[in-house]
């Protein structure tokens, strides 16, 4: 009696393992652990050889997998029924942090909970995006209303603020950039773009006052690298010298003397683009841009494929993000942009950020997953 | 409817985000295409400049040795504890746990505090200097849990004889301030050490060689990792000086524990046989052996051990100048060989009451020129002096040498002095006395002679008035060569208006001073087995109705000096020899002998006199 119920637990696992495995988009999935690949190449070369940290980021990056291949079994209008109290775990949690958390090099970003620690703040870079896709695609027949654009934004604010006030200004700038892409993809209108603009401009100082010193220290040596050379403006000095004498077809594989000797500082996590320059030079790069772009034009295509608007919305926004997180690291890397501590997607050493990329090309898949076509079959 | 109308509107919205992400993708690239390709080689010096730094390596010193190829200035390793603070975290957690592998004496950490305030941060600072083995051993295997520390050994000068040569010799020691002014200091990079004195601080250019420079790769941390490449340093000249160390070690034992000096002389070259100066100190003392106490020690000792009196040293030379006096008398012609004077037990000038005292209180009676010589009679010189005058009188001393620098190639030589009418004038704002002209007839009043002067006067007075210019380095060897350059000889000057048999007499009487019995230095000459020419002096250095009689024996520094000159083998001279033994009383009893002890010694180990 028991047996047979345990063979029927079993062969319903198996079922939906292989349901789940065969609805996965291999296209996106092979171009995803080629770059995790990369990433790890380079964090060998990174870390100074530490096979223990290399292994480490594989078991992260195959939890991340696993958590790819279940989100990626879930269908789209259960994100969408989840939307809401999702996005309040999140806030809670991350207001538990505040008070709660684990404070690391200054910041409270960390939440020890029996098992792991983990940033609540990277459940809100997906957490977010989903909800804004939830508020937006639904409830309305023609472009949302200015009240549904009010209250996305303050769904919006509310996150961003709190990580903002971890400090964590990267985070929180990504969780900003997801969620603006879903407004203006749900087709706010053109006349409250223009008012926010002039808003934000107006707002700038009082924005920049509320910044920690190290965060204003950051954005002044951005603009002007030479003032510090040694001090703040050292990151991104050392970081440009890694990448500019890489040249054209790098100094090679583990023979980047700026990382190898140590002046690279945060190599192995939000500087590690650097490193792959210096390793693999100009048409390294060109390389790995394409394979970001192909990823990107993968989940373009999920996303022109989707066949509800609430799915339209969430494959684009998880798309773009990912392709803007890309940019913020490659411009900040390379001196045109400020410091704000954005990893490199899949290529940064560090578990969450890991985590919840693959998550979101988890959720991703299951846009193409549940397509109306799959679906009638089933 | 609804949905196609939504679908529109993202669309575009969708080929709005998509174009905008694609221009700043293209930004990006061109921004990478700029740092990676149009400025790589700006950004390639940059990184070099990072890792790659340029380190001095030190070129081992010049080695000294004697002319027989004995050691007496040579290199030796010395362990140091040092650390470099650019890599060291804490540095006081670093300190506490040296302390309690090794013991850190409080001056050495003072010292080092005091180093580490002045100098650059990427440079090493020593903790401890000169190492034991058995600390080396206890220490080296635990520093590599200590970043930054490190026991790097360094080339030191050794001084082997240590006492023996110390002021002939001299010694290096650590870059002043002041030296600082007169190097360069890229010649510096790679050494601490400069010579201060003596050989070493005249042939400083020579033995310190070049420095080599050493490229090596460093982290971030400024720690070396590798070198690059190594131009390798140029070892400084070897040094084959003219002294002969069993010499040396003669007269130094023959000064025993008194105060003077010796100077051995080759007639036939002017070669510096021994120079010797006592009391002495261990060079090493500047290098390895620091320690401030013994220093200090040293330095307020009243005897002055490192004055080097044997060139800086400047006395009256007294009695030991009268051979010369009666060389100008006769060239003067103010005596004859047969002219005679009455010598009573004290000389006055015309018209004068003040009595000039001869050494012996009873005098002389009747006496010629020779036996004034040989007996050292004053009253006779007195008279001789007074006859011909104060200028006749210095360009003699001058003729030989007196009052300027014999030009030999050490540092710090002194010159001497020949006083005139107008010397006193310029310096004293005073009138030449006669008296005073009487007195330099005995060597006295101003006159003052090193040591070093007065062997070469007495070369001088072997060679029939050929003179020499003395020097200590006989031969030199650059690196990596195994044949001596001869260093060339110097042109001889030789003294002209005294005929053969002038010489003849003069060096006769001073034969007679120590070979016939009533010489002064008979004591030396009794048993002497080769003809010595000598003459003894005896230099007051107090008046003896300012202290009184009954003190004179008493206090140090009352005591006369001694001194004495020779030459030997009298008719064939091959050395001469000058000696002095301050404040221990007349020439014949205290400094004759010390030149008799060092002659002995040249002619058993060279015999070649018949």
């Amino acid at each position: 009696m028991s047996l047979s119920l345990n063979r029927f637990y079993f062969i319903k696992t198996l079922d939906f393992v292989r349901d789940a495995l065969r609805r996965i988009d291999y296209i996106l999935l092979f171009l995803l652990v080629i770059l995790a690949s990369i990433g790890l190449l380079t964090l060998y070369s990174s870390s100074d050889y530490n096979v223990d940290l290399v292994l480490r980021q594989s078991q992260r990056l195959l939890v991340g997998f696993v958590l790819l291949f279940a989100l990626a079994s879930i269908s789209p209008q259960t994100y969408r029924r989840n939307a809401i109290p999702i996005y309040l775990i999140g806030v809670v949690l991350l207001l538990l942090v505040l008070f709660a958390g684990e404070a690391s090099k200054g910041a409270q970003r960390w939440l020890n909970l029996w098992l792991v620690t983990f940033q609540p703040s990277e459940i809100l870079k997906l957490a977010t995006p989903l909800l804004l896709c939830a508020i937006l695609a639904s409830r309305h027949k023609h472009l949302p209303s200015f009240i549904w654009i009010l209250i996305a934004t303050l769904a919006l604010a509310l996150p961003v603020g709190l990580v903002v006030m971890q400090p964590d200004l990267g985070t929180g700038v990504l969780i900003c950039v997801s969620g603006l892409l879903v407004i203006f993809l749900a087709g706010i209108h053109w006349r409250w773009i223009a008012l926010a603009v002039v808003l934000s401009i107006a707002l700038a100082p009082v924005v920049w006052h509320s910044l920690e010193e190290y965060q204003q220290k950051r954005i002044e040596v951005f603009l002007d690298p030479g003032q510090d050379p040694m001090g703040a403006g050292y990151h991104i000095t050392q970081s440009k010298i890694a990448i500019g004498s890489g040249g054209l077809w790098g100094k090679g594989w583990l023979n980047g003397t700026q990382t190898q000797l140590g002046f690279v500082p945060e190599h192995s996590t939000d500087f590690v683009f650097a490193v792959f320059s210096e390793e693999f030079g100009f048409m390294g790069v060109c390389l790995l841009v394409l394979i970001y772009l192909a990823i990107a034009i993968r989940g373009t295509v999920i996303t022109l494929n989707a066949n509800d608007h609430f799915s339209r919305l969430l494959a684009a926004s998880l798309t773009f993000s990912f392709s803007i997180y890309f940019l913020i690291n490659l411009g900040m890397v390379s001196g045109l942009l400020p410091v704000v501590g954005v990893p490199l997607p899949l290529m940064s050493y560090g578990g969450s950020s890991v985590a919840t990329l693959l998550a979101s090309f988890g959720m991703l898949m299951s846009v193409i997953k549940y397509r109306p076509t799959m679906s009638q079959t089933q | 409817m609804d949905d196609y109308i939504r679908k529109q509107s993202f669309l575009s919205r969708l080929i709005i985000v998509a174009a905008f992400i694609i221009s700043f993708l293209l930004i990006v690239l061109f921004n990478l295409f700029n740092i990676q390709v149009t400025n790589h080689s700006h950004y390639q010096t940059m990184s070099d400049d990072n890792r790659l730094d340029v380190e001095p390596v030190a070129a081992p010193r010049g080695l000294i040795y004697d002319r027989h190829g004995s050691l007496l200035a040579g290199n030796r390793t010395s362990y140091n504890l040092e650390l470099s603070p650019a890599v060291i975290v804490d540095l006081e957690n670093t300190l506490k746990q040296l302390q309690q592998l090794i013991e850190i004496d409080s001056a050495s950490l003072k010292a080092f505090r005091e180093k580490l305030e002045s100098k650059q941060l990427f440079r090493n600072v020593t903790l401890l200097s000169n190492l034991s083995e058995q600390r080396v051993a206890k220490l080296a295997p635990e520093l590599y849990h200590l970043p930054g520390t490190e026991i790097i050994g360094r080339l030191v000068r050794d001084y082997p004889s240590s006492d023996l040569f110390a002021h002939v010799v001299g010694h290096v020691g650590i870059i002043s301030q002041r030296d600082l002014q007169s190097i360069n200091p890229a010649d510096y990079r790679a050494s601490r050490y400069i010579g201060k004195v003596g050989i070493e601080k005249h042939y400083e250019q020579a033995l310190r060689g070049r420095a080599g420079l050493r490229q090596i790769e460093v982290n971030a941390r400024g720690k070396t990792l590798r070198n690059i490449s190594v131009s390798a340093p140029r070892p400084g000249d070897d040094l084959m000086l003219s002294l002969d160390s069993y010499l040396q070690q003669k007269a130094y034992e023959a000064l025993g524990e008194q105060q003077g000096a010796v100077v051995v002389l080759d007639t036939r070259s002017g070669a510096v046989l021994a120079m010797v100066s006592k009391p002495a100190f261990d060079p090493n003392l500047f290098t390895y052996k620091f320690s401030n106490s013994s220093y200090r020690q040293l330095q307020s000792d009243p005897f002055k051990p490192f004055f080097n009196r044997a060139i800086s040293g400047q006395y009256p030379p007294g009695s030991t100048i009268k051979p010369v006096v009666a060389l100008a008398a006769l060239k003067a012609s103010v005596v004859n060989y047969r002219s005679e004077i009455y010598a009573g037990p004290y000389y006055q000038l015309p018209g004068f009451d003040h009595q000039y005292r001869d050494w012996r209180e009873d005098g002389h009676g009747f006496i010629n020129l020779s036996r004034s010589i040989t007996q050292s009679c004053d009253v006779f010189f007195y008279d001789t002096a007074y006859r011909m005058g104060i200028d006749t009188l210095s360009s003699a001393f001058s003729n030989f040498g007196l009052g300027q620098r014999t030009g030999i190639d050490t540092a710090s030589e002194a010159t001497g002095l020949v006083p005139s009418p107008q010397w006193k004038i310029e310096t004293r704002k005073e009138a030449w006395l006669p008296a005073e002209t009487i007195l330099m007839g005995i060597g006295q009043s101003y006159l003052l002679a090193t040591p070093l002067q007065l062997a070469v006067m007495t070369a001088t007075l072997a060679n029939r008035g050929k003179k020499l210019k003395p020097f200590l380095v006989r031969a030199i060897r650059p690196p990596n060569e195994t044949t001596w350059q001869q260093q060339p000889q110097a042109k001889q000057t030789v003294l002209a208006g005294n005929s053969s048999k002038d010489w003849d007499y003069v060096i006769k009487a001073m034969i007679n001073a120590v070979h016939s019995s009533n010489g002064t230095a008979y004591r030396i000459g009794i048993h002497s087995d080769y003809q010595i020419a000598g003459k003894t002096g005896t230099v007051q250095t107090r008046r003896k109705l300012d202290i009184g009689e009954e003190n004179l024996e008493m206090r140090r520094e009352m005591r006369d000096h001694a001194m004495f000159i020779g030459f030997a083998p009298a008719f064939k001279p091959e050395i001469a020899i000058a000696v002095i033994v301050e404040h221990s009383g007349n020439g014949s009893q205290f400094a004759a002998p010390v030149a008799k002890q060092v002659m002995d010694a040249y002619f058993v180990k060279y015999a070649t006199h018949s």
